[in-house]
Order: structure tokens, then sequence, then C-alpha cells
């Protein structure tokens, strides 16, 4: 019986002189989706990497369906879908070809598997693409066509790393259905973000990361309790949390300095 | 599942997706400012993604199997003077040690040269990245990039592995009809396998490490800072200067082979020749195998034992250093699906770059964008410099007396002249292409095409006149050197004259492109006309100079000084120097 589908325990992730990763600790469970929160840098796509086990861990554990990365990362790779921020995969292939290999690769029933692709192709509306070449996709129609080949497999982990980045509205909305279907049949999501009303909308409960360290974790009234700010939105419950509130207060100013002085035009 | 569930079967399988994935990634970044163009072809026609592949294979295989004409040539030769009371062995002897060590010599440089632009793909991390998130172990996508790479090489190295030892057969046993013992031919074959396999592991190992090099400056094209930069430009310089000095090593095993097989043309005296091999012998790469086989072609009895010892030592080092090697390449095949290594990299880095925003005059910027473009995509280096270092190795061969028939200085300087007419084109071709790449984000900029146009003048005015002149000063000590030198002169300005005909009919004729806008007049009416008149420039020009240089050189350059007049207001006509010549495409 697996009790969380993620524990990471105070892992350390240093990069020569840089601490990418510095003593983060969360555990996601069954059936949540679960936000990386974070600024640019802070640490998100290097944790999600050791959780693949694409990275070596410095210090610190990680399991995944109480397994190890750096021991059974066949087995973690076989029960997780992935979605990069840049999409990975090939783009010398087209859709069709990347869906044959991606199923052949995993043995997935054919019969399954397409009806389940016709389905998502539909949703995303992407059916028009299947036979391009994935080089001359749009920036959306890649990241959609990445989305649909992690989850052909129904994995019982989603790792998304910043899924919606080019993503028309409607799109954005259907994939976060998906997500949401995804953990009512008792999937868990990992879902790396630096947006905040995206976190906000789709996460059951939120890691805040800042400089590779795990700031609050919680739902979104343990966030605002934590924060002294109860009723505030994501945002200000991220600055308050970051000490990052004073800061921006004070580049507002500045920036409002500089437009008030008149700029060279 | 487990580790051991995909066969080596099934993961040469799927190194096909990886290799077919790496050799597009390689062709569009070759492709630079043209990716566009390149995408939509690849669009239409996926099959063109192999092409350049398959066509680099049979090149390299096509060379390959043509230079092994020099061990075969060497043996035949061998054979037939040998008997002949004033051939000695230690001439036969230098000649084979030579031909077979610059057979062995020349298979790395022919890989190099032809290999190294598609093989950085699959030497590159981005083909493993996506594959390392699917359900494989660590050691499969290892396994994997390693059949990538043999897929890449498969034709090239069957044609290495195969070449020498049939070359060999041919060349031992030809002359006295399969007369030869079937003991004598098992030991030749046995030793010339034992060199072949070494040189050719130590050749791909050595395209491996060269390749990753390549790849790793491609990898790095974020990285802008000054030794970044400095790098890149480096190692692409590097790169064309080796294929300048490649197929000036190739151009003179043609012509210099036939002197090495003619035993009246001893151009050593047999005492030096005899020193030669015993001291090239011992040198591992590449003489030692080449003076081991011949060795044995000849009869290990018959050559001096300094030389057999040597050669069997030199051969056992190479067998070494292919091994050191070939290991070195197998742990670099490794690193390149480790996505550690590339994070670990753009993170250490973080330095603070100082904030200033540096304003320069239009025509200045332009100039910079282009100089920056071009130095960062090797497609475009190669635009500018390859015509320029082409014609420049030629007029080297001839100012080192490399070429058999003797053709003259007015010969060369014709080849010269008309290959700065190609050269000026082709960088015409290379400084507009920038242009049309989607890099080049000036389409939202309020552009002034003057000063476009004349940020681009001085890549083309520069460029070729320093080429002619530097093959024109190679040839100084050639007869009547000072009359070739004011009469190259006197050409130069018609150099100008052509380039900025053509880069003025570029515009005019191809101006506007299907795939994006670039350069185009602004004001595009009498457009006939202005063709025209540019037309009639040149053909002025080409009649009116040789009827100029007849009477006198001055009158020639009165000639040139008129066009280049005239030329100057078609371009004042085609951009105007007004405020209205600023537009927003």
């Amino acid at each position: 019986m697996v009790n969380n589908i993620v524990e990471v325990s105070n892992v350390v992730k240093t990069f020569g002189d840089v601490r990418a990763v510095d003593g983060l600790s969360f555990v996601v469970k069954p059936g949540e989706i679960f936000g990386l929160l974070g600024p640019n840098g802070a640490g998100k796509t290097t944790t999600v990497k050791l959780i693949l086990g694409l990275l070596e861990l410095d210090a610190g554990d990680i399991t995944v369906f109480d397994l190890l990365p750096s021991t059974d990362e066949m087995a973690i790779k076989q029960r997780i879908g992935y979605v990069s921020e840049e999409p990975l995969i090939y783009k010398s292939m087209t859709p069709k070809e990347l869906f044959d290999f991606t199923s052949s690769i995993r043995r997935l029933n054919p019969e399954d598997t397409t009806a389940k692709l016709q389905r998502y192709l539909e949703s995303l509306e992407a059916e028009q693409y299947y036979d391009k070449l994935i080089a001359t996709l749009s920036r959306g129609n890649k990241q959609k066509m990445q989305v649909i080949a992690a989850l052909l497999h129904e994995p019982k982990l989603l790792i998304m790393d910043e899924p919606l980045t080019g993503l028309d509205a409607k799109s954005a909305k259907v994939v976060k259905e998906i997500l949401e279907l995804h953990a009512e049949n008792g999937g868990s999501v990992i879902f790396s973000t630096h947006i905040l009303e995206v976190a906000e909308d789709v996460c059951d409960r939120i890691c805040i990361i800042n400089e590779g360290k795990a700031v609050a974790t919680g739902t979104m009234d343990e966030l605002s309790k934590l924060a002294d700010k109860a009723g505030a939105d994501l945002e200000e419950i991220f600055l308050k949390l970051t000490q990052q509130d004073e800061s921006v207060n004070r580049i507002i100013s500045n920036l409002r300095k500089l437009t008030n002085n008149g700029g060279n035009r | 599942m487990t580790e051991a569930e995909y066969s080596n079967k099934e993961l040469y399988k799927i190194s096909k997706r990886v290799f077919t994935e790496s050799i597009f990634h390689s062709q569009q970044q070759a492709a630079g400012s043209n990716k566009a163009k390149f995408l939509e072809r690849v669009g239409k026609k996926r099959e063109s993604i192999g092409t350049q592949s398959i066509i680099m294979k049979i090149l390299v295989a096509f060379y390959i199997v043509v230079f092994t004409a020099m061990p075969v040539l060497s043996f035949l030769q061998i054979n037939i003077v040998s008997g002949i009371p004033l051939v000695e062995e230690t001439w036969n002897l230098f000649v084979g040690g030579f031909s077979v060590s610059g057979y062995l010599l020349l298979q790395p440089i022919i890989l190099v040269l032809f290999s190294i632009t598609f093989t950085w793909g699959f030497l590159s991390k981005e083909p493993y990245t996506w594959i390392s998130t699917l359900p494989y172990s660590r050691k499969d996508v290892s396994k994997i990039s390693f059949f990538t790479f043999l897929r890449g090489i498969d034709v090239q190295m069957i044609v290495l592995f195969l070449a020498l030892p049939i070359g060999t057969i041919i060349g031992i046993n030809l002359p006295k009809g399969m007369g030869i013992g079937l003991a004598e031919n098992f030991l030749m074959i046995g030793v010339c396998l034992i060199v072949n396999i070494a040189n050719t592991v130590f050749n791909l190992s050595l395209t491996i490490l060269l390749g990753r090099k390549m790849a790793k400056v491609m990898e790095d094209q974020e990285e802008n800072n000054r030794m970044a930069n400095f790098i890149r430009i480096g190692s692409m310089l590097i790169y064309l200067i080796f294929t300048m000095l490649a197929s000036f090593a190739i151009q003179m095993a043609i012509t210099k082979l036939p002197l090495l097989y003619d035993p009246a043309n001893q151009f050593i005296s047999t005492q030096s020749a005899d020193i030669v091999n015993k001291v090239l012998s011992f040198i591992p790469f590449p003489f030692a195998g080449g003076y081991l086989l011949t060795s044995i072609v000849i009869g290990v009895t018959k050559v001096p034992l300094l030389v057999v010892i040597g050669s069997t030592v030199g051969t056992v080092l190479q067998i070494g250093l292919a091994i050191l090697v070939f290991r070195k390449a197998l742990q670099t095949l490794q690193d390149i699906t480790l996505i550690e290594s590339k994070t670990k990299k753009s993170r250490t880095r973080k330095k603070t770059t100082p904030i200033e925003v540096r304003v320069f005059k239009p025509t200045r910027a332009y100039m910079k964008r282009d100089l920056a473009l071009i130095t960062r995509e090797l497609q475009m280096i190669t635009y500018m410099l390859m015509p320029i270092m082409i014609p420049i190795t030629t007029a080297l061969a001839y100012a080192l007396d490399m070429y058999l028939g003797k053709t003259g200085i007015p010969a060369m300087v014709l080849y010269i002249m008309s290959f700065a007419i190609f050269s000026t084109f082709f960088i015409i071709i290379g400084i507009t292409s920038i242009e049309t790449g989607g890099e080049t984000i000036t389409s939202s900029l309020p552009i002034n095409i003057r000063d476009q146009i004349k940020a681009k003048m001085p890549f083309l005015f520069s460029t070729v006149p320093l080429m002619v002149l530097v093959a024109i000063l190679l040839q100084f000590k050639q007869a009547h050197f000072m009359d070739v030198l004011l009469m190259t002169v006197v050409q130069l300005p018609a150099i100008f004259i052509i380039g900025m005909s053509g880069l003025f009919l570029k515009i005019l004729l191809f101006g506007k492109f299907k795939y994006k806008y670039v350069i185009e007049e602004v004001k595009t009416k009498y457009k006939e006309i202005k063709i025209i008149s540019i037309l009639v420039i040149m053909l002025a020009l080409a009649v009116g100079f040789i009827f100029t240089m007849m009477v006198g050189w001055w009158l020639a350059l009165v000639l040139e000084g008129i066009c280049l007049i005239l030329l100057l207001i078609i371009f004042n006509v085609m951009f105007p120097k007004k405020s209205d010549n600023w537009m927003t495409t």
C-alpha cells in the first residue's frame, strides 16, 4: 500500500557553487494536484528532474511510489508522464509517429490507445496536425502533442513543468480539466509553475519554493494563515511568504519615479 | 520492468529514430538563418532529412576507395620493379611506407572533413534529453547513443575496414597472376587487418571527440560572453582552416603521387631515404603501420632490421593509442546522455554582466548585427570565408610549385580573377541571406534601407579584394611579379563594380522572398530601367576593359571610375538619402 506517491526529504542539489535545491521537503499524496510554485530560477525544474531521476541527489532522499529514482528509474518512468517546459519531443517526427513511438516503448494496447488518442486530439483541437512535421508546428501545438504523449499510458503520476506555456485559453482550460479528471480518478499531479493564478486555480496544495528552499507548503487556506493574510489571493500570500512584498513596493516606487521624470522620448 | 528487458537489437532499432532526429537537429543548426526555408522543405519532403547523410556517407566512401589507390599502386610498383637492379629496396620501402602512411593519414582527414558537419548532430545532448525521460535506463540510453553513432558511420566504417585489405590483395597478387603463396597472403592480410583495425578505431574515435567538440560549440550558442564568442568563432575558423588544409593535402596527394611512383624520379638520395625510413617507422601514427605492411610486402629479410623492429613497436604503440582514444570516445558518448553536465555548466557561470546601452550610428549597428550573425553560424561563416580560402589555397599550391602542368602566372591570375567574381556573388548570397531568417527580428523596427545596404558594403569590398591581393602576393617569387601586381590593382575597382552590380541586381530581382521580406529598394518605380542600366554598365565594363587595357591601364581606371559613378547614381535612386526612406515592413 503506497501512502504517498512522492516523498522528498531534505534534498540538496548543487551546481558548482550554486545551491539549486537546498534542503527541500514535501510529499505528494494520491489523487492530489500538487503545485511547485516559485519565481524563475527557484529550483522547480531541478526538483522535477531529481524526481524523474535525470539528476543525482547530493543529499537527502526522494522516493516515488516507494521506489528510489537512482536505482528504480525504469519502474518509476513507466508510471510517470512528463511534460517539460520546452517541448523535448522529437521535432523530426510527425505526431502520428510520436504517438506510435511512445506507445510502442510503453507497450500499450493499440485499440485502447487509439481511442484515447482520438479523444485527446479532438479535445485539444489538434487532429489537423496529426501528420505534420512537429518542427513545423507552433509552440502551443507542440505542447499539446507533448501533453497527449504524456497521458496516453494513463500514468499514476503526471509531472508537468509549466505545461500551459504557449497554449491558447481554450486549450489551457482543457488541459486543466484533464488534470482535474486525472486527480479525480486517483492519479497525482506535480504541477510546476511560476504563474500564480494557474497554481491557485488548479492545485490542491502548493509548495512555495524560493532559492531552492521550501518557504511554505499547504492548501490556499493554510498558506493564507501562514502569511497572516486571510482572504488574500495567492499573489499577496506568495510575496509575503517569500518576503518580497517590501522589495516589490520599492521597485514599483522606483519605476514610478523613473516614468514621472520622463523618458528620452 | 527490468533493465534487461530491452535487447541490443531493440535498442539498435530505436536508435534509428534518434539518428533521424540527430540529423534533423544538425541540419536545422546548419541552416542557420535559413531555418524557415529548411523547415518548409522538410515539411513537404521528409525524406530529404536523410539525404544529406547518405550523400556524405557515399562521398567519404568514395574518397577512401579512391585513395586506396595509394597503397595498391605502391604494392604494384614494388612487385613490378623488384628485380630491376637499378631500383634498390630502400627506395621501394620509402615509396611503399610513405604512400601507405599517407593513405592512413588521409583517412581521418577525409572522415573529419566530410562527416563532422553532420556528426555533431548525434554528438549533441539534444536528441537524448527526451529519450532519457522515457522508460529507458541510463545504460540503455548510453547504448542508444553508441548505436546512433554507429548508424552515422556504418558505411564509412565498412569501407575503412575493407578497403586496405582488399587493396593489399590486389596490389600484391595482380603482377604475379595470383601466383603468390597462400601462407604469404594470409600473413599480409593478417598484418593488414591489425594495422587497419587499429587505424579505423583510432580514426572513428577521433571523429567522435572532434564531433563532440563541435557539438559543444553549437550547444553553447546561448552563452554570449566574450570568451564564449571567442571559442565559438575560433572553433569555426579552425574547422574552416582545417578544411582548407585538408583540400590542400588531398590536392597535393593527387598531384605529387605520380612522382613518387616514378623510379627515375628519386627526389631524395638513397642514403637519405634510408634514414627517413628508419626514423618514420618508429612513429606510431600513421607511419609504423605503413612501414610494417610495406616491409612484409617487400619481405622482412630484405629490409633493415631496425625498420622491422621500429614498425612493429610503433604498431603496438598505435594499438595502445587507439585503445586509449577509443575509451575516451566511449566516455564521451556516455557523457552525451547525461543531462547533469549541461545543467552544471549553465548554472556555474553565473556572472553579472554590466548593463549598458550603447547607441551607434544605424549603419554601424547593422554592421555589428551582421557580424554577430555571421560569426554565430557555421553556414554564414562558410559563406563568407570559403570563397576566399579556396583561391588562396590554390594560389599557395601554385606558389609552392605543386602543379604538374605549368600553366604560367597569367593563367593563375585569370583563375584568381574569375574566382573573385564567383566569390563576390557567393558573399552577396551570404550577406543578404542574413536578412531572411527569423532571428533577425527587424521587421518591427523602422528600417532605413540605405543604412542597411551601406552596412553590407564593407563585407563585400574588403573580403574579395583581400583574397585577390593575398593570392597574388603569394606569387612574389614568380617572374614579372610587379607587372602582375599592377594589373591586379587596376582590376580591383572592376571587382567593386561587379560586387555592387550583383548586390543591386539581387535586391531588384530577389528583394522580396517567398519566405520573408527582406531587402527591397525604397523607390520601386522604373525597376526594368534600373536592371537594364546595371546590365549595360557590366557589359560596358567587360568589353571596355579589354579595349582600354590595350591602350593603357590608366584608361581602364577611367572607365572603372565612370562605371562606379553611374552605379552610385543608381544606388541613390534606389535608396534615396531623404527622410522618406524610413519604412516599416
